[in-house]
């Protein structure tokens, strides 16, 4: 009985299966999916939140040995970051007064949307979408620090693309050098900044920022960890690490 | 009710593998059900995982479900050959099934991601251990 019942119900459901995939794709099924994120996304950050709360758990206990050590540092960098401090309000200050003389504030269409991670596969799903205005194509920060691209975007959630991620490919310069080449994605783990002329200059701990291009500039991305340089190759090349646990991000902001 | 709680324990798995543990974790119970459950049950739950990891994930509607019941049809056609329940033939299967679904939905997978992801569908076998049938499984034929 099942034998002759199985290949039509195979066929039923293939077929059926490959309907949803062409109207998702047109899509003629965004309130379907609205409508499933009204329930599945207040579950969603409670299963992220309370991950994150067990990963936290975990990690301090895993880490619990080093803590002294590393709190007898934190209180000497204090000191080092109490004069820093005073430096930077001076500075703020010397900033703002420049600015007021130039008259060049940031740009008023410049608007930051604040959102909440909800979880992290290949992309980063936040709990805006585009019921909140967001749209394929826009920047994603967390405070001066890149996130990524977003690449996709429902209802109520949005995909960004991370930096680490194998598509990603963004125009970026080294701040101190100003060398120009492109952020890829390495393996979804790492970034490579690649096509960098070898006239260029290269340095280990050297910050990578956003050289503008579709990207809001001088957004940081990471620290040059390895610079491989091959004289007989066109370009040179250097390992990059992010400068965020994208694990641990909870909130970011979206450039509007 | 066998089947509230597998599709239960599905959507659970579901929320996990779209917040905190970015594995292939809705593979295991598809694969389990496909080599122990009747291939009509099997198929329909397929179809059904498919479409609680896309409504989850925010992937295209359609695309697991298609992924899964083309799994569950190939294991079905190849069951007996392979006695597909005993763990010689769900390793390798599970190794492979979860590349594959990786590599044609762009996730990022690491060696460690692909061996732990691999080895959970041992606990996977053992939880749906209650739920299996002791009836000899129908085998899908095209003749």
């Amino acid at each position: 009985m099942y034998k002759k019942r199985t290949l039509p119900l195979f066929l039923f459901l293939f077929l059926l299966s490959l309907l949803l995939i062409l109207l998702d794709n047109f899509g003629f099924l965004k309130s379907v999916r609205a409508g499933s994120e009204q329930i599945t996304v207040p579950i969603r950050s409670v299963f992220y939140q309370t991950g994150q709360k067990v990963s936290q758990t975990i990690s301090f206990a895993i880490h619990l040995q080093g803590l002294n050590e590393k709190n007898k540092q934190l209180e000497s960098d204090l000191g080092q970051f109490q004069s820093l401090r005073v430096k930077l309000k001076v500075l703020e200050k010397e900033n703002q007064a420049l600015r007021q003389q130039l008259e060049a504030p940031l740009p008023p269409s410049v608007k930051f949307l604040p959102a909440k991670t909800l979880g992290l596969d290949r992309f980063l799903i936040i709990d805006k979408g585009e019921d909140d205005g967001v749209k394929p194509g826009m920047t994603v920060v967390s405070e001066n620090r890149l996130v990524g691209k977003v690449v996709a975007a429902t209802a109520r959630t949005s995909q960004i693309l991370l930096p680490p991620d194998p598509e990603a490919k963004i125009p970026a310069k080294s701040l101190s050098t100003n060398a120009r080449g492109l952020a890829l994605g390495s393996f979804g783990t790492k970034v490579i900044f690649s096509k960098v002329l070898q006239a260029e200059t290269l340095q280990k701990d050297d910050l990578i920022v956003t050289a503008g291009d579709g990207y809001l500039p001088d957004l940081l991305i990471g620290k040059i960890i390895k610079v491989e340089k091959r004289e007989v190759e066109p370009f040179q090349q250097a390992e990059v690490e992010p400068s965020l646990n994208y694990q641990q991000l909870e909130n970011v902001f979206i450039v509007k | 009710m066998k089947y509230l709680i597998i599709l239960l324990s599905i959507l659970g798995l579901s929320f996990l593998e779209s917040t905190v543990l970015p594995l292939n974790l809705i593979i295991l119970p598809v694969i389990c059900l496909a080599v122990r459950q009747r291939t009509d049950e099997a198929l329909i739950m397929a179809f059904l995982a498919g479409m609680i990891l896309d409504l989850s994930t925010g992937r295209i509607l359609g695309l697991d479900s298609f992924f899964f019941l083309s799994l569950t049809l190939l294991i079905h056609l190849y069951q007996r050959r392979f006695q597909a329940d005993r763990l010689r033939f769900l390793l390798p299967f599970t190794f492979l099934a979860v590349i594959i679904n990786s590599t044609l939905l762009g996730g990022a997978l690491t060696p460690v991601k692909l061996v732990i992801n691999t080895a959970l569908i041992i606990p996977a076998r053992l939880f749906l251990q209650p739920f299996f049938k002791e009836e000899k499984q129908e085998q899908l034929e095209f003749a």
